[in-house]
């Protein structure tokens, strides 16, 4: 498993840490129990802030993607009863309305979209 | 083999060795720079290619002459001493000027993109010491072990006096008293060496930083992680290689093998040969970080590949990283198979001084007991 970032970017990268673990998480590419790597050794790995990798993994821990124990470190565990109140039904409805309406307004249609959403039910069936 | 056989052998793999300077580094880094591909087919870094090799051939290569005529005339192993040490000086000094004009190439013709630094990294936790392949090292330590038992289980059968110092050809120049102590001295150096080989693979991988390369980092992972199991095995069969040395020194000395000084002489560089059949095979078939190996295209997008200026200006004479901002001891080399270490590290420094002081503590021990 593989996590790419850019130091360039105005993004923080503690956010695209953060985005990308989640994104890995629900893709199944890290299963629950799965143990991230020590602090230490992805921000050096990465040439960043010891800070910025603890600022994720304290984020993540927050909504409920992983624990993180003094003696084990962090793995994934996923609480969802924390998760349903980080990322409420209604929340993420709201985002992804505005979302939606922006790509119409941009792009003019949702065709891609759509097509996301049928391969997310695609795999989700099998 | 004769001594002389030797020398001649030492002489030609120093001179051989620059040959293989641009083999012995990633593509996409040359002198120590690392290069865009476009800029690796360009003229002006192959002139100095070129030139680096021209340099080379001439000034070490006349060196080479000189020192064999008067080592054939004169036998004296100042010659051999004087080459290498030349060489040792030499080498570094036209690689350090290679590594300056390529520079000066990337600085004209490359322009970095702007807010594009990407990075990549493995989420998989390293662990070292719970490794399949890091219990290679129980190799060299049983035969360790095995030395020390069967010294101990012959000790009554071991004559008194007992060769304490050979020549090259393999003959016994020194003999001394036997005794717990004597008998000890090669055991002790082989558990000291391997504990050292083995100590530093752990903190090679342990505490080094390991960037992917963000141009396809999935592919980068396994061939990273594949380098970092060989590179193990390579590290555990020297430790292995250099017991079964010591091992047969310690043999020959208690009298448990009879071999004639030939013989004998034979198997202690025979050890080293697989060493460096070893060495050169990782190179041909994994190379750095395992760029070498033939891996089925893993399906993922080519990312972009990050050219971090600054990582060029750390690596002083593209062979030294000193970086005081990285709290990394330890970085893949450049140059060169394994690791180094960030000598703007304080703790990594420290280590290398403890490192320098035991062996240069253990040769004084050996030489003056």
């Amino acid at each position: 498993m593989v996590i790419t970032i850019n130091a360039g970017s105005p993004v923080p990268i503690y956010s695209q840490l953060k985005r990308q673990i989640i994104l890995a998480i629900v893709d199944n590419d890290l299963e629950e129990g799965y143990q991230l790597p020590s602090v230490r050794q992805l921000a050096g790995d990465l040439d960043i802030n010891m800070h910025t990798v603890n600022k994720a993994y304290k984020l993540l821990a927050n909504d409920g993607f992983i624990q993180i124990s003094k003696k084990k470190g962090a793995f994934v565990a996923l609480d969802y009863d924390l998760l349903r109140v980080t990322y409420s039904a209604n929340g993420l409805i709201e985002d992804l309305a505005l979302y939606l309406k922006l790509y119409k307004r941009i792009y003019g249609s949702l065709g891609p979209i759509r097509q996301l959403i049928d391969n997310l039910e695609v795999d989700h069936d099998r | 083999m004769t001594d002389r056989q030797v020398l001649l052998m030492t002489y030609g793999i120093f001179f051989l060795l620059g040959f293989f300077v641009g083999k012995m580094a990633n593509k996409n880094i040359v002198f120590g720079i690392t290069l865009p591909d476009e800029l690796l087919v360009d003229q002006e870094v192959k002139a100095i290619k070129t030139k680096f090799y021209r340099r080379y051939t001439c000034l070490l290569g006349t060196l080479l002459v000189v020192c064999l005529y008067l080592d054939g005339h004169n036998h004296h192993i100042a010659y051999i001493f004087a080459y290498i040490g030349t060489w040792l000086f030499v080498t570094p000094l036209l690689f350090a000027q290679a590594n300056k004009g390529i520079k000066t190439i990337k600085g004209k013709k490359y322009k970095p993109l702007e807010g594009e630094d990407y990075r990549s990294a493995s989420l998989v936790k390293r662990q070292v010491r719970h490794s399949h392949s890091f219990k290679a090292f129980l190799i060299p330590l049983a035969i360790s072990l095995g030395t020390g038992l069967a010294t101990l289980v012959h000790y009554r059968q071991i004559p008194d006096k007992i060769p304490m110092h050979y020549d090259y050809s393999g003959q016994v120049t020194r003999y001394g008293d036997k005794s717990f102590g004597t008998l000890s001295i090669l055991l002790w150096t082989q558990v000291f060496l391997t504990l050292l080989i083995m100590g530093s693979t752990y903190a090679s991988l342990k505490w080094s930083k390991q960037r992917l390369s963000s141009r396809r980092p999935k592919t980068s992972e396994y061939q990273k992680s594949v380098a970092n199991k060989r590179f193990i095995l390579v590290m555990a069969l020297t430790a292995a290689c250099v017991n079964l040395t010591f091992t047969g020194i310690q043999l020959q000395s208690i009298g448990l093998i009879h071999l004639s000084p030939g013989v004998f002489n034979g198997l202690i560089y025979g050890t080293m040969l697989p060493l460096f059949g070893l060495i050169i095979w990782f190179y041909l078939t994994t190379g750095q970080s395992g760029e070498r190996l033939k891996v089925k295209a893993l399906e993922e997008e080519t990312g972009p590949l990050s050219l971090n200026d600054q990582e060029d200006d750390y690596w002083k004479a593209g062979l030294v990283y000193y970086n005081k901002n990285d709290s990394a001891m330890f970085v893949t080399k450049r140059f060169g198979g394994g690791y180094t270490i960030n000598f703007g590290n304080p703790r990594a420094v420290g280590l290398l001084v403890l490192i320098l002081l035991a062996i240069g503590g253990g040769i004084c021990w050996s030489v003056f007991l």
